[in-house]
């Protein structure tokens, strides 16, 4: 059977900017200056010096809470409800972070969000380069209908490298420059979930960034996945990773069970190869059994390519 | 809408999925100056939705949407012990 007329390359770059000019792996990644933690037996050795557990009060309530007061618009109505999906399953297991000022923790951005409305939004990027980094598609084109006003490229995210709550190690760069591909602005697919955010300071530099790469399914069914990222159940701004042996994958996701919290968006899935970290996929979705991430494939590993070069 | 226990707004709240009948992006929202924010469902279905912010108790509101997606919510925040 021979290839379909007219073959709609999704994963095709769009960009809210005036167009750039032109089973991979990029280069290795970049540590930056100064000190630097490592990983073995492919998960980050989390130090007791640069990390805590999360043994302090969860901040979710026990049991369920009582709703105050509730004004129905249209057909919604309360009602007791039964469980169905949580993004933290079972115990939850994330560690805090707060040595933010070191790699790697550094390379992962606390991002503040304004959409096209003046809404208010946080998600998590990192680095793939001095000027670029790399985050979920819906936090920079919120591709919904159902709040018309706020469909769209968003206006501008505030990038903050290493975020430990009020310590900003780096300070903080405006963003306006966006990227993502059609697959996520025409058709809102979960499975094309990716962009990119572009700053003027090359901040890269001093955080150092991750390695990317697109892998085999069996290469990333023996992985064990890392994530860390900045969660909105946790204190403002802290940053918190979780770990997990990579659960399932399919052409253009992978699955895991690795806790992870709205705010969390954007954050890398990374592997190590031997002591050198690489992004696998695009954490984007809180599901019932496993979380996922929009798979780096050798046509997304070409776009990230791209925009690490604009 | 997120309030304190003297009803003033509390703004830059942290609103969030905590369960939902869809895979839900994690991206979570901000409350605004008035601490009201819109939240879209992206499915007709039973939701639990996480409310969070410095100096008081996290909380969670469960919510059941038809087809209307359009809903509105008050939730009184309580003060940190």
């Amino acid at each position: 059977m021979g290839m379909p007329e007219n073959t709609i390359d999704w994963d095709e770059s769009v960009t809210n900017v005036a167009a750039p000019e032109t089973a991979a792996k990029s280069a290795k990644p970049q540590t930056g200056p100064g000190e630097a933690e490592s990983g073995a037996d492919g998960v980050e050795s989390v130090s007791a010096r640069g990390a805590e557990l999360a043994a302090a009060p969860p901040m979710m309530p026990v049991g369920l809470p009582e709703v105050t007061q509730l004004r129905p618009i249209g057909e919604a109505t309360y009602g007791a409800l039964d469980a169905v999906l949580e993004t933290v399953h079972g115990p939850d297991n994330r560690v805090r972070i707060t040595s933010t000022g070191v790699y790697p923790w550094r390379v992962h951005a606390s991002l503040r969000i304004t959409a096209a409305d003046g809404s208010m939004w946080i998600g998590t990027g990192w680095f793939i380069g001095p000027r670029t980094l790399i985050t979920a598609g819906h936090v920079v084109y919120i591709a919904s209908n159902r709040v018309p006003a706020r469909r769209g490229w968003v206006r501008r995210v505030e990038v903050i490298p290493g975020r430990n709550e009020s310590d900003r190690p780096f300070g903080s760069t405006l963003s306006g420059r966006f990227y993502s591909v059609r697959g996520w602005t025409e058709n809102g697919d979960p499975e094309y979930d990716y962009g990119a955010i572009v700053i003027d300071e090359p901040m890269g530099d001093q955080t150092g960034w991750l390695a990317f790469g697109a892998f085999t399914d069996n290469d990333l069914l023996a992985s064990h996945a890392n994530i860390s990222g900045y969660p909105g159940d946790k204190p403002d701004g802290t940053q918190w990773y979780d770990h997990r042996q990579i659960d399932s994958v399919t052409a253009r996701k992978v699955f895991y069970d690795i806790d992870t919290f709205g705010g969390q968006s954007g954050s890398a899935v990374y592997r190590f190869i031997d002591s050198d970290r690489f992004a696998v996929g695009i954490h984007a979705y809180g599901g019932a059994v496993t979380n996922s991430a929009t798979r780096i494939t050798a046509r997304r590993f070409q776009n990230l390519e791209a925009w690490n070069n604009v | 809408m997120a309030l304190d226990e003297a009803g003033r707004p509390v703004p830059w709240a942290r609103v969030y999925f905590v369960e939902a009948p869809v895979p839900v992006p994690e991206i979570a929202a901000l409350t605004n100056d008035a601490g009201e924010v819109t939240l879209e469902m992206p499915e007709p279905g039973s939701y639990r939705v996480g409310l969070a912010a410095e100096g008081f108790e996290a909380d969670v509101v469960e919510v059941e949407i038809g087809e209307e997606a359009a809903y509105l919510s008050t939730v009184t925040l309580r003060q940190a012990c």
